[in-house]
């Protein structure tokens, strides 16, 4: 049984949801995860920041209809943390 | 709040945030004929000959390549599915039709159009159920 490792910078709310969406599909645009978190841009970019500075989150850029849009993806250690973070929930709960 | 009550309020976020996503992973409507379209016109293009066989080729790839870029602009996510998920024979039996297909076309333009009639209508009516059963996976935590 895995019992998994508590991560307190993915267990934030609003991170924890981004992870989720993240572990869902493979590359989110930051509009999709503000639509779904219902927050500002620069909040979503600050929780972002910091799964990007832990190295669990890589943010590619791309240019469409003279916008940038930015998207969000997993990285390998970000997935491994996320999943582990999980398995701690569920043996919390029991 | 309880430790234990507060992870199963976590674990309850999560799969809310999972429900959200799959639904919002669904491909709009069309995109299927269109990407089928798309390998008929490869198709025809592989049963033509001169350099109408180029066009063809081009047109049928800018087709596919654009149904893909119509489905991340539609809905905001790229997604690759692992062929793993239940119902995913569905997307076997697709890439099987466009084997085939393709395989036939080099015979003459009107086996490459039987084929891509063949295709468009078979990735029509497969793509859109696979769809559905991929998107029911993604909600469920691996």
């Amino acid at each position: 049984m895995t019992v998994g490792t508590f991560d307190p910078l993915i267990h934030a709310p609003n991170r924890l949801q981004i992870c989720a969406t993240l572990d869902t599909v493979d590359r989110v645009e930051f509009a999709l995860l503000r639509e779904q978190l219902g927050v500002s841009e620069s909040v979503l970019s600050k929780h972002v920041k910091a799964l990007e500075d832990a190295g669990y989150v890589t943010v590619t850029k791309g240019t469409r209809e003279g916008r940038v849009r930015s998207w969000a993806s997993f990285t390998k250690q970000g997935k491994a943390a996320y999943r582990a973070h999980v398995a701690a929930l569920r043996a919390i709960v029991g | 709040m309880t430790e234990r009550e507060a992870a199963r309020e976590a674990l309850d976020q999560i799969a809310a945030a999972r429900r959200a996503t799959a639904e919002r992973a669904a491909s709009p409507r069309g995109y299927y004929t269109m990407a089928g379209a798309g390998m008929g016109v490869v198709m025809i293009g592989l049963g033509s000959e001169g350099w109408l066989r180029w066009v063809l080729y081009a047109l049928g790839l800018l087709t596919v390549l654009g149904a893909l870029t119509w489905y991340s602009r539609h809905t905001g996510i790229v997604a690759w599915a692992t062929l793993r998920e239940p119902g995913s024979w569905r997307a076997w039996l697709m890439i099987a039709v466009a084997l085939a297909g393709l395989g036939v076309s080099w015979l003459g333009l009107l086996a490459a159009t039987i084929a891509a009639v063949v295709t468009v209508v078979g990735w029509s009516i497969l793509g859109p159920r696979w769809d559905a059963d991929w998107v029911r996976s993604l909600e469920e935590q691996p």
